[in-house]
């Protein structure tokens, strides 16, 4: 439910950047037919109903369409990122001041069960807006019941008080009694025109949409402004159609059939509330030059094409992008804790995971500068004094932001986890289940060296590859991280899991990665980076844990990376 | 029961139907009703199960007759109309009726008989 909300939360915030977009050119739209700034509410539509869009070069999109990750609810310091620093600081600064800071011994983050009670409140939401327009249809639909044929699709009744359309098949024009037949003419023709139109489906379907953004109100004032839109296009339709001046009439016609809105969701009634507006619009109606409507026309088609896709993700990333990166990490290496944990007898999974998050975060978050975003994941080796056994060689991995990282190990009978300081080597023991201790009498470059002896690979496999040998790095990816790191020389690239390019530094061809597996429905993406002679990586995916295909070659280096590259020596 | 004789207007177009076509087979006049008034079946029945409450018509093996007739109705509205327009006031009423219209010799005397037969 939380995922799901998270999803209409984005969509919501990129259809209100586009809805805001569509406000300001209906203004630019004024003297134009309406029809065009109809058709601008579209994208609106479509922004709010699909969570992804193509991406393309030819974009005016200011926002990215995931503002809120995913997993922002393991997040430490929950943030969202739109892209437009306007919009961003007080929306942080409000998030960051309104929950409770986070307490790395709690087992749940507040921005999490904030995510969930809000999602269950969204639903509530959205079922009772449905509830309401249903109610509201049958409501309708009692009350013409016995309206009588006037002919074809024509009903009259007494009950009604201004003309509208209802159904959704076979749409009907519902006319209330005593309308002089030379309003009927007109008002047929308005009606005929939203029947033509489609208007019928396209405005429960709007109101559908609407209500899964509810709690948004740039989205109600977008539906409120499409409605009128709509209807101000079909009463122009109207003018256009009649060859005689009927302004005056018509006009009279929308005031002494105006009605007060009694709902919101209405059916597409011909006197509806803005009737001032569209009576000064019918006033002011000429028949517009040719070359208005061609001009109309390439705007609106520009707008929606830059509107409707997202702009191509090659952008420099920024602080706070790369401070989430970093954010990321610590929720892998907390994950990677955990999990081995799960194998100690010592110790609960609760108590280690909740310790390591406190020196995870004490040793991360706090202490990390802007700066500071380099970080390396090695699979070394590592001298170990445990209960059973003196100084025994095991590998571990370790994890490095800067000078300072966080050293695991593993084994069959004991697991380990402590804080690296690279400079000296120097590991400083969290959390030992069964009495083991690291020996940090090897210095880190030492360890370096040894964690390359001849094959120089780096395996990156999903969480749950079991690949654990000497020559091969292994990296495990954090299901909730919906982002890689992947750089060539000082450029850098973070994308969504499913967006993942690759440029290769020599060629600059561009390389997608695969998603290759998927479990328990997150994807999971693995690939390997092996070492030439020459010691550049070459990036290779694997579109099965056994078959390689080399998909880049060139100048590639894993990490991240603020300023200098991460480079993986061997 | 006063309003045994008002009438919406959908009941009014019906009723009409029935007082043309009666004593009427129910399922007749829901074809009647199709056509006529672009009723669906169930829309006839519910119709004629209504105005069978308000003791209008009957339904009795499936044949409908009516219980009051075209003029209850026409009076009935007259009625109301002249008391909410002219307060009661049947000369009033004619005054404003007159005012626009010329009427033949054979319409004046008519109306002059009619007005002979209810005075006291």
């Amino acid at each position: 439910m939380t995922a799901l909300f998270i999803t209409i939360l984005n969509m919501s915030i990129t259809a209100s950047f586009v809805a805001l977009a569509v406000m300001l050119a209906r203004v630019l739209l004024k003297k134009a037919p309406k029809i065009f700034s109809y058709a601008l509410w579209s994208v609106v539509l479509f922004r709010l109903m699909f969570p992804f869009s193509i991406e393309s070069i030819f974009s005016f999109m200011p926002a990215s369409p995931a503002a809120i990750p995913q997993d922002i609810i393991y997040s430490q310091a929950p943030s969202v990122q739109t892209g437009v620093q306007l919009f961003d600081i007080p929306v942080n600064t409000v998030i960051n001041n309104v929950l409770p800071p986070v307490n790395p011994t709690n087992s749940v983050n507040p921005i999490h069960v904030f995510l969930e009670v809000a999602a269950y409140a969204w639903l509530a939401g959205f079922i009772a807006l449905l509830l309401y327009a249903v109610m509201g249809y049958i409501g309708l639909r009692r009350r013409v019941r016995y309206a009588t044929l006037v002919r074809g699709n024509i009903f009259e009744t007494d009950k009604i008080k201004t003309p509208f359309v209802l159904g959704f098949i076979r749409p009907k024009i519902y006319f209330p009694l005593n309308i002089g037949p030379a309003q009927q003419d007109y008002i047929l023709k308005h009606e005929q025109t939203h029947i033509k139109r489609r208007d019928y489906i396209i405005k429960p379907f709007a109101f559908i949409v609407l209500a899964l953004h509810w709690f948004n109100p740039v989205i109600w004032i977008s539906y409120l402004l499409m409605s009128k839109d709509m209807e101000m296009s079909c009463d122009e339709a109207v003018l256009r159609k009649t060859n005689e001046d009927i302004r005056g009439d018509y006009s009279a016609s929308l005031l002494s059939l105006s009605v007060e809105r009694v709902s919101l969701l209405n059916p597409i009634a011909f006197g509806e509330s803005n009737v001032k507006e569209r009576v000064v619009n019918v006033l002011c109606f000429k028949k517009t030059a040719k070359w208005i409507s061609v001009v109309s026309f390439i705007f609106a088609a520009v707008f929606l094409v830059g509107f409707a896709s997202d702009t191509a993700f090659y952008q420099p990333a920024s602080e706070q992008e790369i401070e989430r990166v970093t954010e990321r990490f610590e929720v892998y290496v907390y994950e990677l804790h955990s999990r081995i944990e799960r194998h100690a007898d010592t110790i609960s999974p609760e108590e280690a995971a909740a310790i390591a998050a406190r020196y995870i975060w004490d040793n991360f978050g706090v202490n990390i500068d802007g700066s500071v975003v380099y970080m390396t994941f090695q699979y070394v080796q590592a001298r170990m004094r445990t209960h059973a056994d003196d100084d025994a060689t095991v590998g571990a991995w370790s994890f490095l932001i800067g000078e300072r990282g966080v050293l695991t190990a593993t084994n069959m009978d004991f697991t380990f986890l402590g804080i690296l300081n690279a400079a000296t080597g120097e590991v400083i023991s969290i959390n030992s289940a069964g009495n083991n201790e690291i020996i940090a009498t090897v210095p880190f470059s030492e360890r370096y060296t040894h964690a390359f002896p001849e094959t120089r690979q780096i395996l990156l496999t999903n969480i749950h590859g079991i690949e654990n040998h000497d020559e091969v790095f292994e990296f495990s990816y954090c299901p909730q991280t919906s982002s890689i790191w992947i750089t060539n020389t000082g450029e850098r690239v973070t994308a969504p899991l499913n967006h993942i390019n690759v440029r290769c530094a020599d060629t600059g061809e561009i390389f997608h990665i695969e998603i290759i597996e998927t479990v328990n429905d997150i994807p999971h993406i693995a690939f390997f980076v092996e070492i030439t002679d020459t010691g550049r990586p070459i990036l290779i995916a694997i579109d099965n844990t056994t078959q390689p295909n080399i998909i880049a070659n060139g100048g590639i280096t894993i990490g991240m990376s603020a300023r200098t590259p991460a480079t993986v020596a061997p | 029961m006063e309003n045994l004789f008002k009438l919406f207007d959908a009941e009014y177009k019906f009723m009409c139907i029935v007082w043309t076509h009666e004593p009427v087979n129910s399922t007749e006049l829901t074809r009647i009703c199709e056509k006529e008034l672009g009723w669906k079946k169930p829309t006839t029945y519910s119709m004629i199960k209504k105005l069978c409450e308000r003791g209008i018509m009957k339904n009795e093996k499936a044949t409908v007759t009516t219980l009051i007739t075209r003029e209850d109705v026409q009076k009935y509205e007259a009625d109301v109309f002249i008391h909410r327009v002219f307060d009661g006031s049947v000369p009033s009423f004619i005054a404003s009726f007159l005012q626009s219209k010329t009427l033949s010799n054979e319409e004046a005397r008519s109306i002059k008989a009619m007005i002979d037969g209810v005075v006291k």
